[in-house]
């Protein structure tokens, strides 16, 4: 049994530093969605509206929010792995906002958050490319919701106070609703309400969590480090990572409250699409790893064999749909929900190696899924089709665009040597290390993920040259939609990937290509923050559930340091990691093949020395 | 150690140059393609001759640490040690030959980039097999393989047939793949490392000899070499990869990555070592193998085809060496088979672009006066293979075939299996002669398909001449009675981890005159049937109509696959979408909103807005409140 004190944190208040960067890199996006409603849309003389200034504005915030973004990665310092584990909160930035309710605005970078912010931006720099590519029909509306929702998705991880989490989560809902709602496709109002509905049903499960943990935590503190200090007892954790997990599995598409994703990243326009698969949903996989394992250790060790049986049915059953789909963007899209639930399983699996490489695979799977439907945009503006039934052989006249899809489509396969393959396989040396079997049973995924991907690429570029779909019948003169949009066309592009099109495209294969190279930079910075998960999921696995953390402020390096002492060196191999079917195979039980040579072999000796079949 | 980084990252720079140079003209890629792997092999050579390959030093160069997560350490190095020089002669020597010949091969066609930018990836990918110090790399090497492998079986992507063999490749490797990551995660639990060093120092003393877990990570990893290596159960696959380029198919699908699985157990033999279980099912798989495909090639009437199914019988060959712990026998056959399996292919290849593409043998007929340079080197390379004396394939086999010979009279089983090798054998000349007669001998069957046979130009004719020299004088290293050089040599690898030092087994005389017996059966056989009376296959197949079927559809095992594994997959996929994804799952989310839309309509009903309705239900409330109070007691 573990002692804790928490840790008031001395000259915690109001603490914003100057400049407060995380602040603005938190504001910037959402500020420059509201600016771009103010400026004027100017019609031009031919019919529509030129949205250029809107655009270079957009653009302009997009990639500014990253630089800064770049700059915490580059800033980031290095935990040390050596003795104990540190939970250091980097730039912290606290603030008290509303006093009387004990909810205070507190940011902060951590071993985390510190690649999803990156990824958040640098994904949404090129997803909001792609918009001012592919949306003509009200542009400024959609820029500005994606911006908005970008500072939704920005907050929700950077947050490290309950209130202001749940405050973001639910921020970054309302743009996606119109995003899907209004520039979708043709059951556009279904998807959104399926997905709108459904997330608000988890969200108001998890609002009831939070108003609980308000009113039993001491002080009404919502912060992180007071609700770690004080984790609820075992009974009321239960009830509480439920409504957490409710909210969370809901957004992650874990099996089996997965299927409003498949309809919602259908419907979506694109540059959609990859803002709800590649972001959002990483946002719901972060936040079980930031509050509600740490925050209910007890009741997360109580679940995950649950949670990761319905993990492992949701990346198989995604990829057995992946396999029979007809529209080249639902392959994805069930792809999607197989490779998140994989991630998933990583983070059940409590230890190390799983949530490393949970972590690694949030940044693949954003990157990699941004980049396919991308291309799904790029394939359809030149083949006028999504149905794998009536493409054939684009590669003849596409070569480039046959170059990039085909990297894309391994890095999807998870084929060693690219990024994919680094997360998965730690992923799944974790889950190995928790319980051999569902290990061995979720790796058999790399079969079926092979042959539905391969199935997709050769659908697409491979076989015979085709005819080309019927030219579009479309209004040809409605300047407002672009060739990449669905169902509606004005023309189709006849030439080979365009240079603004890879611009989209080459950032995102590079990371996917560095990442299978060496992705040791990756792990090291996750590492430090995720053993520290691991210690207070492991000190929940015995105790009552009481971790140790002491919180403690440098001044020097501006950090919040959270101690987790649980009497564990993270740095060593555990001996207590739970395993489940290693310790038979080292006893001396003979294993099946063993048992059934001896069968054998008796039974034939009876039968020789008796003479006789019975 | 900097040669080794050398080797490896030529051909990743000629791989990065040719994707991205469209502008390169034919000449220079020409150049380029080729000339990468040539290069490599000549450090290759320097890294043998005088670095440290000639002594039998084994040395461990780290490049850099890949990952770190807890105590997930992995890094990437290389393993320089006889088997990897061995292996890395042969990928970037045979490979050069290989490449030099599809300048000529290729020159007609339009991708000719694209075809060295996969070629030179695959030999980087290769490199990355053989050279890598850990079971990860080894994993990230065997999938790149398998990926070029994919790429190149589909390269002429207009085909169906092409592009549905390459599928087919993709998904059984990635089975094997499945087996060796599970493989992978075992011996990580058990060692916290993937490096093989410190697993095979530590192999006895942590898994024991004979346990469960021993077995069970040699059978996975068996899977991963099944798989690979194109055997039972599952060899599909090799076969239709015919359907890519012939320098292709003397590459990837018969000189070097099918053997990858001889290369893995080799490899790991200080696990092997201790899992006799699983040794006795490598020899078994190997045996029945050999058997089978024999069988197959004995019936198949595609040039290509038959040279496969011989390439699956001879790496099933490797297999029973390899599984027998007899190692360095297996690299060795490996290495003989390398050179006249690619000088076959290069025949074969030689032949269909004297006949346009042509690769039915029942077409075929005489081609040996119009390309008489093609029919020695084919011919030569047959005796190889067929293992007629004094040739390489006669040494190499009949090293294989003897250490059954020799075990057998310890463990009784294995009569039967050296049965079957000594018959496989004599198949094995029944079905290389019965192909070399049809082909180069006798008549012309379609003289106007043959009306403009040649010899390939020098640029292809040379690659098999060496080849063909290879394929005889490369038996001489393990001359029998004579010092076993290649032996002695591996044997540097392979006794560093044993617990008991494979020896060399002396040369089993018995065996081999019966082998070369029934070898002489088989190619008198074939004399006999298909240079003397020149009858269609068909005709042959009369005699015996159901064995004949039989060995033509491959004894059926493609269409079981299709029907017991493929359809069910592809209908459960069906009936999920059709079904349980929009009644069960969407089901369950619509059924309960449409409950709380049908409950909140009885609700309505409920708030009428009267008075008395609303102090009914007060009431009520009330009753029910105290009434549990007063109960509860």
């Amino acid at each position: 049994m573990l002692t804790l004190g928490i840790a008031p944190v001395p000259g915690m208040a109001n603490e914003l530093g100057f400049p407060p960067l995380l602040t603005i890199l938190l504001f910037l996006p959402a500020t420059a969605g509201l600016l771009l409603l103010l400026l004027p849309s100017r019609p031009r003389p031919e019919g529509g509206y030129s949205w250029f200034p809107v655009k270079c504005l957009a653009q302009t915030a997009a990639l500014a929010t990253f630089g800064l973004s770049v700059y915490f990665l580059v800033e980031f310092h290095l935990g040390n792995l050596g003795r104990s584990s540190h939970w250091a909160i980097q730039f912290p930035e606290h603030g008290t906002w509303l006093p009387s309710l004990g909810i205070s605005y507190f940011l902060g970078v951590d071993g985390l958050n510190v690649w999803l912010v990156p990824l958040c931006t640098g994904v949404m720099a090129v997803a909001i490319f792609a918009a001012c590519l592919m949306i003509n029909r009200r542009a400024k509306a959609f820029l500005a919701l994606m911006l908005i929702a970008e500072t939704g998705m920005l907050g929700v991880f950077l947050s490290w106070n309950l209130f202001l989490f749940y405050v973001f989560w639910e921020l970054m809902l309302v743009p996606a609703y119109f995003l899907v709602g209004v520039w979708g496709e043709g059951r556009r109002i279904q998807a959104t309400t399926k997905f709108v509905i459904y997330t608000i049903f988890g969200s108001f499960i998890m609002l009831v969590a939070i108003f609980y943990l308000y009113a039993t935590t001491p002080g009404h503190n919502l912060d992180f480090p007071a609700l770690l200090a004080h984790p609820p007892s075992t009974s009321a954790q239960t009830w509480l990572f439920l409504a957490f997990l409710l909210a969370l599995g809901i957004k992650a598409a874990l099996f089996p409250f997965h299927s409003w994703a498949p309809d919602t990243y259908v419907e979506a326009p694109v540059p959609a699409t990859v803002l709800i698969a590649s972001v959002m949903g990483k946002t719901a996989t972060f936040a079980i790893v930031r509050f509600a394992l740490p925050l209910f250790p007890h009741a997360a060790n109580q679940f995950s064999g649950l949670l990761s049986i319905l993990a492992i049915l949701g990346i198989l059953y995604g990829a057995t749909m992946a396999l029979v789909q007809i529209d080249i963007k639902r392959v994805l899209a069930y792809s999607s929900i197989s490779h998140m639930n994989l991630i998933l399983l990583g983070i059940f699996a409590l230890n190390q190696q799983g949530l490393d490489g949970s972590i690694l695979q949030m940044v693949n799977h954003g990157v990699i899924m941004a980049g396919l439907f991308i291309m799904v945009a790029i394939v359809y503006a030149r083949s006028g089709t999504r149905r794998l039934d009536e493409m054939s052989g684009l590669a003849k006249a596409f070569p480039v665009m046959g170059g990039f899809l085909l990297l894309l489509f391994l890095a999807a396969m998870d084929l060693p040597g690219l990024g994919s393959f680094a997360g998965e396989f730690t992923i799944l040396v974790g889950v190995f290390l928790s319980n051999a079997w569902f290990a061995t049973i979720a790796a058999l995924v790399t079969i079926l993920a092979a042959w539905y991907m391969v199935r997709w690429f050769q659908g697409i570029v491979h076989g015979p040259v085709g005819e080309q779909a019927p030219e579009p019948t479309a209004d040809a003169s409605d300047e407002a939609w672009t060739v990449y949009e669905f169902p509606v066309r004005r023309q189709r592009l006849t030439k080979d990937l365009r240079w603004i099109e890879m611009a989209m495209i080459v950032p995102l294969a590079a990371v996917v290509i560095w990442l299978g190279v060496i992705p040791k930079p990756f792990t090291d910075r996750t590492a430090p923050t995720v053993a520290a998960v691991a210690g207070v999921l492991r000190s929940g696995a015995h105790g009552s559930g009481s971790a140790a953390g002491t919180v403690a402020l440098q001044p020097k390096r501006m950090k919040l340091v959270v101690q987790v002492d649980n009497g564990v060196d993270s740095s060593q191999p555990s001996q207590q990691m739970p395993c489940i079917w290693l310790p038979n195979l080292a006893k001396t039980k003979p294993s099946l093949p063993g048992r059934l040579t001896k069968r054998i072999t008796t039974r034939l000796t009876h039968q020789m020395t008796h003479g006789s079949c019975q | 150690m900097s040669s080794v980084w050398f080797i490896l990252l030529l051909p990743l720079f000629g791989f990065l140059v040719l994707s991205v140079g469209s502008p390169l003209p034919k000449r220079a890629v020409a150049v380029l393609g080729p000339g990468v792997v040539g290069v490599a092999f000549t450090a290759a050579i320097v890294m043998f001759f005088w670095d440290y390959g000639r002594h039998g030093v084994t040395r461990d160069a780290v490049a850099y640490t890949w990952i770190v997560s807890g105590h997930f350490v992995v890094n990437f190095g290389a393993l320089i040690d006889p088997l990897a020089t061995v292996m890395c002669l042969i990928v970037t020597g045979v490979g050069f030959l290989i490449l030099l010949y599809s300048v000529g091969y290729m020159s007609e066609d339009v991708d000719f980039r694209r075809f060295f930018c996969y070629m030179d990836l695959f030999v980087f990918a290769m490199l990355v097999l053989v050279l890598s110090d850990s079971y990860l790399f080894l994993l990230v090497g065997w999938a790149g393989v398998g990926l070029t492998s994919y790429l190149l079986i589909g390269f002429w992507y207009e085909r169906p047939a092409a592009v549905a063999a390459a599928r087919q490749a993709l998904v059984v490797n990635v089975i094997g793949d499945w087996g060796m990551m599970v493989a992978l995660f075992i011996l990580f639990l058990h060692f916290h490392t993937l490096q093989y060093v410190p697993i095979f120092k530590h192999v006895p003393a942590v898994l024991g000899y004979d346990g469960s877990t021993v077995r069970i990570v040699t059978l996975l990893l068996l899977v991963g070499a099944v798989a690979k290596s194109a055997q039972l159960p599952l060899h599909v696959w090799l076969p239709n990869a015919m359907e890519g380029p012939t320098p292709v198919s003397a590459l990837i699908h018969a000189a070097t990555m099918v053997t990858a699985g001889v290369y893995l157990i080799a490899r790991s033999y200080p696990l092997f070592h201790s899992a006799p279980f699983t040794q006795s099912v490598v020899i078994i798989i190997g045996t029945c193998g050999a058997f089978f495909a024999a069988t197959c090639a004995l019936a198949n009437n595609d040039i290509k085809r038959v040279l496969a199914y011989s390439t699956m019988s001879q790496i099933a060959y490797m297999f029973v060496g390899v599984g027998a712990a007899s190692y360095a026998s297996g690299i060795f056959h490996l290495t003989t088979h390398a050179y006249f399996k690619a000088c076959l292919f290069m025949g074969a290849g030689a032949v269909m672009h004297a006949l346009h593409d042509n690769v039915d043998i029942r077409r075929m007929g005489g081609l040996k006066a119009t390309m008489p340079v093609t029919f020695w080197c084919f011919l030569i390379a047959t005796m190889a293979i067929s293992g007629v004396p004094l040739l390489s394939g006669f040494f190499s086999k009949d090293e294989i075939v003897g250490s059954v010979y020799l075990q057998a009279q310890h463990v009784g089983w294995l009569w039967i299996i050296w049965i079957m090798l000594a018959l496989t054998a004599g198949l094995t000349a029944l079905y290389m002669f019965r192909l070399l007669f049809m082909v180069f001998l006798g008549q012309e069957r379609d003289p106007e398909l043959a009306l403009h046979a040649h010899d390939p130009p020098l640029v292809m004719r040379l690659p098999m001449m060496i080849l063909a020299v290879l394929a005889v004088i490369g038996g001489y290293l393990a001359f029998p009675g004579a010092p076993n050089w290649i032996g002695n040599w591996l044997r540097h690898s392979f006794e560093r981890f044993s617990p008991v030092a494979p020896a060399e087994p002396a040369t089993q005389w018995a065996s081999v005159i019966i082998v070369i017996l029934t070898v002489a059966l088989g190619i008198f056989a074939a004399y006999r049937i298909y240079y003397q009376r020149r009858p269609a296959p068909e005709q042959v197949g009369a005699t015996a109509p159901a064995i004949y079927r039989l060995f033509l559809n491959r004894w059926y095992v493609d269409g079981l696959y299709d029907r017991a594994v493929v359809r069910p997959i592809i209908v459960l996929g069906l009936f999920l979408s059709t079904v349980v994804e929009r009644f069960v799952i969407n089901g369950l989310v619509e059924g309960s909103a449409a409950a709380l839309r049908d409950s909140s309509r009885d609700m309505r009903r409920v708030q009428s807005g009267y008075v008395r309705n609303y102090a009914l239900s007060i009431l009520l409330g009330a009753v029910l409140v105290v009434g549990y109070y007063v109960f509860r007691r």
